[in-house]
């Protein structure tokens, strides 16, 4: 069955016309109305304008309490997804929130240490329960999760520039952060969370998972340590602290 | 039980330590490189009771496209804190991004940033709402806006501070590699089996290390590049709940 040209111009039209009257039942605080010209031209080769108009939802600001948002990604311990856990499993993780970890991912985590570094049950155990587990939460916590800890209740005079710089006695003492995060084992000085300089994380993790940090057994030197020491940029000693961007080369300004 | 007693300690001041990058973990990310968080810190700010919160996203950006860079403005950045020990947020840090556009709907100029927060969250877990109040503070993107005081925040490029071979942690653990581009094509079965040496000066190390001639050295992945940056830095006072020891768990989260 064919339809004409113009019954289905009108059948558009007319679509058009219910899309339009439901989008302004729908209006309200979060959308926006559009109205567009728009030339068209059937099949017959007529042209004529049509005006449209939409609503569109005007979603991304604050007053605006109605729109849900979804999470489709989330970090702590980036490590904890990126090497403990297999891709197939990163959406799930990114979807889900802290509290769950331990109940989802830890046998991910233990996998991994057991079959693709082959360590003992003792160390695949100990790191799964210290990523994700309720282990080293401190006294007070009810649950754990893959969070970032900081306890900040540290000594006085630790502040950003002594602490990111770990050519003083005090960058090196202070020594907190991301390897001493809990007051029992770090003094007073504990502070957990992560730094910024100074802070070679991958080769931490690769040493505890691959190295004979936790077991002398079963260790794989090779893998202990990626040889990347240090990052290029240099960190600032006030806000915004991150590195300065990398500027884009200049070589061919002067022939342009 | 004393031996699993020991590693447990020893985890508990190291494993904590295993903090890595998180690029592209999920083919989603990877093709919305602004919804793909990077890495996530938390360290002491310019005086004994502030502390500083990052997230970065959006690495690898090239030097040369930086200047173009833009927050997803259709996305809701946050960042959430913990500080009564049940791993569920108590604050949270909500983030958005407007384009500028002139009267032709192009986008020109600075995005205008807006952050509300600390402020107890509409809704926890992974389905959000913008909390019910207007932001605390607005920026433009690529400047440091508030007080040094009270909160003050950076939006923007900024040197991606992560380091890591990427490209041979790949060749040893092939199911983390991203799903396209170069890194990609190192396919599904492992090719590597250690890290490649490094080499400081430029040049091979003369020691018995093992060299491989085809690979080279260790190269430091993310180095020359950037990313977008989250950075606030605000009293301590302002997260403090209740848990002892002044203790928070913070990570965060991309929806839209």
């Amino acid at each position: 069955m064919s339809i004409q040209p113009q019954m289905r111009k009108q059948a558009v039209l007319a679509v058009m016309a219910l899309a339009t009257i439901a989008g302004s039942l729908v209006a309200c605080t979060d959308t926006e109305t559009i109205t567009q010209t728009v030339f068209r031209t059937d099949t017959l080769r007529r042209t004529d304008t049509l005006r449209i108009t939409t609503t569109v939802r005007d979603t991304i600001r604050f007053g605006n309490t109605t729109v849900r948002f979804n999470q489709i990604e989330r970090l702590a311990n980036p490590l904890v997804s990126e090497v403990f856990i297999e891709k197939r499993e990163h959406g799930h993780f990114n979807t889900s929130i802290p509290v769950e970890d331990r109940g989802q991912f830890a046998d991910d985590i233990v996998t991994f240490v057991r079959n693709v570094a082959g360590r003992t049950p003792g160390v695949a155990d100990a790191i799964a329960a210290t990523l994700v587990g309720d282990f080293a939460r401190g006294s007070g916590a009810t649950a754990g999760g893959d969070l970032l800890i900081v306890f900040m209740d540290r000594a006085a005079g630790v502040t950003a520039t002594i602490a990111n710089d770990p050519a003083t006695a005090a960058g090196n003492v202070v020594g907190w952060l991301t390897y001493l995060p809990v007051p029992p084992l770090a003094g007073a000085m504990g502070y957990g969370g992560r730094k910024l300089r100074g802070d070679d994380t991958v080769d931490k993790g690769l040493l505890v998972t691959f190295g004979p940090l936790l077991d002398a057994n079963n260790v794989s030197p090779g893998l202990a340590t990626d040889n990347v020491p240090a990052n290029d940029g240099t960190v600032l000693n006030t806000f915004p602290y991150l590195p300065v961007p990398n500027a884009a080369p200049t070589l061919f300004s002067s022939i342009r | 039980m004393l031996l699993a007693g020991a590693v447990g300690l020893v985890a508990l001041g190291v494993t904590t330590a295993i903090r890595a990058s998180d690029h592209q973990d999920t083919p989603e990310v990877e093709l919305s490189p602004r919804l793909d968080l990077n890495d996530v810190w938390a360290f002491p700010g310019s005086s004994d009771s502030r502390i500083v919160l990052a997230i970065t996203l959006s690495s690898p950006l090239t030097p040369s496209t930086t200047a173009a860079a833009r927050f997803d403005p259709n996305a809701l950045y946050q960042i959430k804190v913990d500080n009564n020990g049940d791993a569920r947020e108590d604050l949270v840090f909500q983030v958005i991004f407007d384009d500028s556009t002139n009267a032709q709907g192009q986008v020109v100029g600075a995005q205008k940033v807006s952050i509300l927060g600390p402020i107890a969250p509409r809704d926890t877990g992974a389905d959000n709402r913008l909390a019910a109040a207007t932001p605390t503070l607005t920026g433009a993107l690529g400047t440091t806006f508030g007080s040094a005081t009270a909160m003050q925040v950076f939006a923007g490029p900024r040197d991606d501070p992560f380091y890591i071979d990427l490209e041979q942690f790949f060749r040893i653990v092939p199911d983390r590699r991203p799903s396209r581009g170069p890194a990609a094509a190192l396919g599904p079965m492992a090719s590597a089996s250690a890290f490649r040496v490094g080499c400081p000066s430029g040049t091979p190390p003369a020691t018995s290390a093992p060299f491989d001639g085809t690979r080279g050295c260790a190269v430091d992945f993310l180095r020359g590049f950037n990313a977008l940056a989250i950075v606030i830095e605000l009293p301590e006072s302002a997260l403090r709940g209740t848990a002892p020891e002044g203790r928070i768990g913070v990570w965060a989260t991309i929806s839209r």
